[in-house]
């Protein structure tokens, strides 16, 4: 047998053992572990398979925990078992920062790819009430729909999106703003928006995939609580006189729920998708 | 609904020690519920049903040490209850199955959200050996000792289901 018929043998052998895996002491397969000690090719392979590994298994766990988890499902638990005023889960001594929005309305990624390209953007742009009353509304700058369009038109030139993104700007989420994003842009890059030095919205990039292929869009999130909220019929004339300026090829939707004003942008070249995605504008 | 509390783990406070275990567990179980469901919504209702059940049946449990493994199955067969009717994300027929490639990490890293997509699409058969793997930590012999199915048929798929991700989360170009 040749020295690459060994190598062949020994790596379709040890190929299936955990890097942990009790068999590699096993007596039979002492003689692929004799080999892989002295041969630097297949020491080399084994180190490439490892890291591979490696790299997979903390990509999986790479999972954001969504706030509040322990404390929420402790309270799930308790009203499930406890029998009346007798039974009480020992208080949670972890400390979490109270949710504006449900952590149950952020959208799963399955349906992105899954579903219709336009409600598919709907799902991932989902997102629960705020708390209307939690800040004072005298004191709030003026924001109209035309800017907050006007801030998202500046989007609409792909390749600068992606340098204002990915490129040295890249902001953190602004802590000051009490938005809890859905779990999908949890982890994207965004940039604030400043108004009268208050952060009133957010712009994100995003990438979701459908019907087979990746899809780059833009969201802008506004709080409400921190700019004058336009009524709805507002709202939805700016939104359509705005939207009609958008090169063709660019679909957007826009709705209104609870604190927060969405506008997502879509770019695309396919009628099929255009057709899906139709402008709308819904206020909830 | 007021279950007999069996879990104690030596704690005299049944719920005192469910308590415990799940600010101990939860976080990891979330992780392994998401990538099972795809859906932060499910992976919450999974950890409920999981413990829950832990709850019911603590005594089943007899080296506490092993707790999160214990979980870890309760959760999977929590998982696996629910897809058992018949649904739509059966194995994508147009998808075609590559061979095992290059063993090389992927350059550039994961994104963690592509790769749950790319999971998403995997069907089960492929997608529960490879997280069976890498969550549960299990060789491949236990995993076909779990699933029911012969050892070789775990290294196919756990190979091509790696593969499959692979080309996945291979950069792909932007539409226009």
């Amino acid at each position: 047998m040749s020295n690459l018929d060994v190598c062949s043998q020994v790596r379709g052998t040890l190929q299936w053992l955990r890097a942990d895996d009790p068999e590699w002491s096993s007596p039979e397969l002492s003689a692929d572990v004799a080999h892989l000690h002295i041969c630097p090719a297949c020491q080399a392979w084994a180190q490439q398979l490892q890291a591979a590994d490696r790299q997979l298994q903390t990509a999986l766990h790479a999972v954001a925990i969504p706030a509040g988890l322990t404390q929420r499902l402790l309270g799930r638990l308790q009203t499930e078992l406890a029998s009346p005023a007798t039974t009480t889960l020992a208080a949670p001594t972890v400390t979490v920062p109270s949710p504006v929005i449900s952590p149950a309305a952020a959208p799963a990624r399955r349906q992105l790819s899954r579903r219709a390209l336009g409600s598919s953007v709907a799902a991932v742009l989902l997102a629960g009430l705020g708390s209307w009353w939690l800040w004072p509304r005298t004191e709030l700058p003026e924001i109209t729909v035309p800017q907050l369009m006007a801030l998202l038109a500046t989007q609409q030139d792909w390749k600068t999106s992606k340098s204002l993104f990915t490129g040295s700007f890249a902001p953190q989420l602004p802590s000051t703003m009490d938005l809890r994003y859905p779990a999908d842009l949890a982890e994207q890059t965004g940039r604030s928006v400043v108004v009268a030095g208050q952060e009133v919205a957010a712009i994100y990039t995003f990438d979701f995939h459908a019907a087979r292929q990746t899809w780059t869009a833009v969201l802008l999130v506004a709080d409400l609580r921190r700019v004058r909220a336009p009524d709805a019929d507002t709202l939805a004339t700016a939104f359509a006189q705005a939207e009609s300026t958008y090169p063709p090829g660019c679909v957007a939707r826009a709705w209104r729920q609870g604190d927060f004003l969405y506008i997502s942008l879509v770019r695309t070249n396919r009628p099929d998708v255009l057709e899906t995605l139709r402008p709308q504008f819904h206020v909830s | 609904m007021n279950a007999d509390p069996l879990l104690s783990f030596g704690d005299p406070d049944p719920m005192r020690a469910l308590a415990a275990l799940v600010e101990e567990h939860a976080s990891y179980l979330f992780r392994y519920a998401y990538r099972l469901s795809g859906s932060q919504a499910d992976a919450e209702d999974l950890l409920q049903q999981t413990f829950l059940m832990a709850h019911r049946h603590g005594e089943q449990l007899r080296e506490p040490e092993r707790a999160r493994a214990w979980l870890c199955v309760i959760l999977r067969n929590a998982f696996l209850k629910q897809v058992s009717k018949p649904r739509e994300c059966a194995l994508n027929p147009e998808i075609e199955i590559p061979e095992p490639s290059s063993d090389a990490p992927l350059e550039g890293g994961i994104d963690s959200e592509e790769l749950q997509t790319a999971l998403q699409e995997l069907s089960d058969e492929y997608r529960l050996p490879l997280l069976l793997y890498y969550f549960e930590d299990l060789s491949y012999k236990d995993i076909a000792e779990q699933l029911g199915i012969p050892i070789g048929t775990v290294m196919s798929r756990l190979a091509r289901g790696k593969a499959l991700l692979k080309r996945r989360l291979s950069p792909v170009p932007l539409p226009p």
